[in-house]
């Protein structure tokens, strides 16, 4: 056997330094590139279209500011839009009212004990609807679930899009933000913010 | 002692890659469009790039146990961990934490170094995402291109006192392998002395 300290062994030491050499920034160079990969999902947003400009419009009554929320039953992105929605009732201390629709296949109900339905359910201060065939979605314009629409007392529409920032994350948003100021000052700090989300059945795949 | 918490931190490698796998299959294993789904990115991620991350680290153990640069691979497969586990599980402040725990298991290693490297990949990371991309990082749109020194200095703040406790350890380790060797060198030559005197 070599000694340590032998041309052979310095041989081996000196290619094993080498292999690390070379394989190191490849490995690093991989791992960075998954996780840009990864941050390129979370941040494609989905489609949104506009949602009516006036709540009257679609005959739905209306007291206080009103948030439409347009959900699908099986995302598991869309469980960040519900946690940021409780963070949102919190903050605004029962001044806004929240409608959430779900969108479901018309001849199948069983998606209503789906999750993130059961969990948006148990919330008593939200009104939560089962949305068959998403008819209530493509009145509002949502293609993409976590799509929300704000509508002031009057039933004018003051801000649409989503409340996380980015796809299943949850975290501070303009939209979240805008929501809050709104129903605390009346200001709106920006008129329309990306949704992320999985595509609703019936805009999301057009 | 290094190549003890080198299969240390190889055993934390695979339990998070076990964990990592598990989360993805539990928050949200597919993405749907209508009534139609396919797997979710997430559980590939989980997965390969798991694989990767802790992979390496692993190669390393194995070719170079103890050696100063498996430690060094392992601090920044620990801070790839930190944000592979956040996006996994959705951003939530809690998985943040993880960093931190991160920076406490690496202190095992008595090697400030190793934090440092850490800390750069943090800072790194925060930086480069918070100038061009702030949304994924700070969650607006439009941010300071100096937020990131504020979440670095969080970092900083923990490794001043990982740092310090470095340093003493291997000056309490460096003192009693010196006490150790005087010991048994007083031992040798009372040893000695008997045996000459008994001649």
């Amino acid at each position: 056997m070599a000694a340590p300290n032998s041309p052979v062994f310095g041989q081996v030491r000196n290619r094993r330094h080498l292999g690390i050499a070379i394989l190191l920034p490849i490995w690093l160079g991989l791992a960075v590139a998954g996780l840009s990969m990864l941050a390129v999902y979370q941040m494609r947003a989905g489609r949104q279209f506009a949602a009516p400009t006036q709540l009257a419009a679609i005959r739905e009554p209306t007291g206080r500011a009103t948030l439409y929320v347009f959900l699908h039953p099986q995302c598991g992105c869309s469980q960040a839009t519900v946690s940021e929605l409780e963070r949102i009732q919190a903050d605004t201390n029962g001044k806004l009212a929240m409608r959430l629709y779900f969108e479901m296949p018309t001849s199948d109900r069983s998606w209503e004990e789906s999750p993130l339905y059961v969990r948006a359910s148990a919330v008593r201060a939200w009104t939560v609807t089962a949305d068959p065939g998403g008819r209530a979605a493509v009145k509002f314009g949502a293609a993409t679930s976590g799509f929300t629409a704000l509508f002031d007392s009057n039933g004018r529409k003051v801000f649409q899009g989503g409340v996380t920032p980015g796809r299943g994350h949850e975290g501070d948003s303009a939209g979240a933000a805008t929501i809050i100021q709104f129903v605390k000052t009346g200001r709106v700090l920006t008129a329309r913010t990306p949704v992320f989300g999985c595509a609703l059945g019936n805009l999301g795949r057009t | 002692m290094y190549r003890k918490v080198d299969l240390s931190m190889c055993r934390l490698m695979v339990a998070q890659w076990i964990f990592a796998i598990i989360a993805a299959t539990w928050i949200a294993p597919r993405t749907w469009i209508g009534t139609t789904s396919a797997p979710n990115i997430h559980i590939f991620a989980a997965v390969f790039l798991g694989a990767l991350v802790s992979g390496f680290p692993l190669l390393m153990y194995r070719l170079h146990p103890g050696e100063a640069v498996t430690r060094h691979v392992m601090a920044v497969s620990q801070i790839l961990w930190s944000a592979l586990l956040i996006h996994l599980t959705g951003g939530r402040i809690e998985t943040h934490f993880h960093v931190f725990g991160s920076l406490a298991f690496l202190a095992f290693y008595r090697d400030w170094r190793v934090l440092i490297t850490a800390t750069v990949v943090v800072a790194a990371d925060h930086m480069f995402r918070g100038i061009f991309w702030p949304q994924s990082v700070f969650g607006v749109t439009t941010s300071s291109n100096w937020r990131w020194i504020e979440h670095a200095g969080w970092v900083i703040f923990e490794d001043i006192v990982l740092v310090q406790s470095c340093v003493r350890g291997d000056l309490e380790m460096f003192s009693i392998a010196r006490r150790q060797a005087t010991i048994e060198a007083a031992k040798e030559t009372t040893e000695l002395r008997r045996e000459l005197w008994r001649k």
